[in-house]
C-alpha cells in the first residue's frame, strides 16, 4: 500500500496516513497493522491521520474496530493529528471513534505510550 | 432646462431647504442644489427613456446613503424625492404626467429600499465584530489555553468558537483548554449539547476540556433538565480550572520564599 507507510521505533508502531483512504484499502491496512503488531512485538500504535481530510462513518468504526483489535493483542492505540475541521465534522455527524486515545502530536503520543503522563480520556462510552 | 423649469426647480429648492435635510444640517445649501439638480435633470432623463436610469440611480443611492447615516428617518430621507410632487405636476400637466408619478413613486421606493440595505449592512457588520470581540481564545499558560464565553450561545456562534479553539490547539500544542461560562446567562438542553460537541471534538484532537463558572442555578437547571455532562470535567470557578489544568500537566505554582528556601 503506497499511501501509508508503517514505521517501528523502539517498542512504538508509527502508522502514517498519507491521503484519503477508501473503503478497500482501509480494510487491507487494518490487516497490515495487525500483521506488524505481532511481527514487530509492539506494545504501542500511533495512528498519524494529519493528512486526512476526510473521515467518513466507515473509516471511523475501521479506526475504531483496529483499535480495539489491537488492545485484544495487549497492545495501545493512539490517534495523533486530526484536523480541527475533520474533528469539528466528526462531531457534528454524530460518530463516535470509540475506544481510541488521541493526542496532539507524535512527540505527546510517545511521551503517553512510554507512561510519562496520562492520554486525553478516552472516547465514547465504553472508554 | 426651460425658464419655467427653472422657475420649479429653484421653487422645489426652497423647498427642500426646509427640510430636516438642510435645518438639521445633514447637507450643505450648495450641496443641496447639487443633489436637488441632479435628481431634477435624472428624473426628466428617465421620463424620456420610461425607466430609472443609472445615473439617477447614482444620486437616489448618495441621498439614501447620506440620509442613513445622518440618522433622518426613512420618511424624511424620502422627502428628499417625494417633495418635488406638486412642483412637477404642475410642469408636466397633460404632457405624460402619469409616467412621470409612476416614476417618482419608482424613485422613492427606490430611496427606501437603499436606505433599508446600508442599515443592514451595518447591523451586519456589527454583528460580526460581536461575534469576534467576544469569543477570545486566551493563551494562559504554556499548554493551557482558556475561552471565557460571554453572552447566548447559538449554533453559528458555538461552531465559530469551535473552530477557532481547534485551530488554536493546534497552533500551539495546548493539552488542556479552560472553557468559562460564567458569562453565560442561560443554559439550556441545545447550549449544553453545543458544550458536549465542543468537549469532544477538542478530545478527538488529543486535549482535554475543562468547564469552569458553572454557578448553583446552573447546576439546577442541567440536573433537573436531564443533561448528562459526566463525560466532561467541570469545576466550580475559573480559580479552580486553573489549578486542575496546572495538575494536569505537572506543574504547580510555588511561592518565591519556598522555592529559595528550598
Amino acid at each position: 500500500m503506497e499511501k501509508t507507510s508503517i514505521v517501528k521505533i523502539q517498542n512504538v508502531l508509527i502508522v502514517t496516513l498519507q491521503g484519503d483512504i477508501d473503503d478497500h484499502s482501509a480494510q487491507e491496512l487494518q490487516q497490515e497493522i495487525l500483521q506488524s503488531v505481532i511481527h514487530h512485538q509492539v506494545s504501542g500504535v500511533v495512528i498519524e491521520v494529519s493528512q486526512l481530510k476526510l473521515v467518513d462513518s466507515y473509516m471511523g468504526r475501521i479506526l475504531s474496530d483496529t483499535a480495539r483489535m489491537i488492545r485484544l493483542m495487549g497492545a495501545e492505540t493512539l490517534l495523533v493529528g486530526l484536523r480541527p475541521m475533520v474533528a469539528i465534522t466528526i462531531v457534528e455527524m454524530g460518530l463516535s471513534i470509540e475506544g481510541v486515545k488521541t493526542a496532539l502530536n507524535l512527540e505527546d503520543a510517545l511521551e503517553v505510550l512510554k507512561g510519562g503522563r496520562a492520554a486525553a480520556p478516552s472516547l465514547g462510552r465504553d472508554g | 432646462m426651460s425658464v419655467k423649469g427653472q422657475e420649479a426647480f429653484t421653487l422645489w429648492l426652497s423647498t427642500v431647504q426646509k427640510t430636516p435635510w438642510v435645518t438639521r444640517g445633514v447637507v450643505s445649501i450648495e450641496e443641496t442644489e447639487r443633489l436637488g439638480r441632479a435628481l431634477w435633470e435624472g428624473m426628466f432623463l428617465a421620463a424620456s427613456t420610461g425607466c430609472l436610469p443609472e445615473v439617477l440611480q447614482k444620486t437616489l443611492q448618495e441621498i439614501s446613503v447620506m440620509g442613513s447615516r445622518n440618522h433622518l428617518t426613512p420618511t424624511e430621507t424620502a422627502q428628499f424625492v417625494f417633495s418635488m410632487r406638486p412642483y412637477i405636476e404642475d410642469m408636466v400637466r397633460g404632457q405624460g404626467d402619469n409616467l412621470f408619478m409612476t416614476l417618482l413613486d419608482e424613485a422613492g421606493l427606490y430611496v427606501f429600499e437603499v436606505y433599508l440595505k446600508s442599515r443592514e449592512a451595518v447591523i451586519l457588520n456589527q454583528r460580526q465584530d460581536l461575534l469576534e470581540l467576544s469569543t477570545p481564545v486566551i493563551r494562559l499558560w504554556d499548554g493551557i489555553l482558556a475561552v471565557p464565553l460571554i453572552g447566548t450561545m447559538d449554533s453559528k456562534r458555538t461552531q465559530q468558537i469551535m473552530e477557532k479553539l481547534l485551530n488554536m490547539i493546534v497552533d500551539t500544542g495546548a493539552r488542556v483548554t479552560i472553557l468559562d461560562i460564567t458569562g453565560v446567562p442561560t443554559v439550556d438542553t441545545l447550549v449544553a449539547n453545543h458544550i458536549l460537541k465542543t468537549a469532544a471534538a477538542v478530545r478527538l484532537l488529543g486535549g482535554s476540556l475543562i468547564i469552569t463558572g458553572i454557578s448553583p442555578a446552573i447546576a439546577q437547571t442541567m440536573v433537573y433538565m436531564g443533561v448528562d455532562l459526566s463525560s466532561v470535567i467541570t469545576r466550580a470557578v475559573m480559580q479552580d480550572g486553573i489549578a486542575l489544568a496546572l495538575d494536569m500537566l505537572d506543574k504547580e505554582i510555588v511561592l518565591k520564599s519556598h522555592s529559595t528556601a528550598g
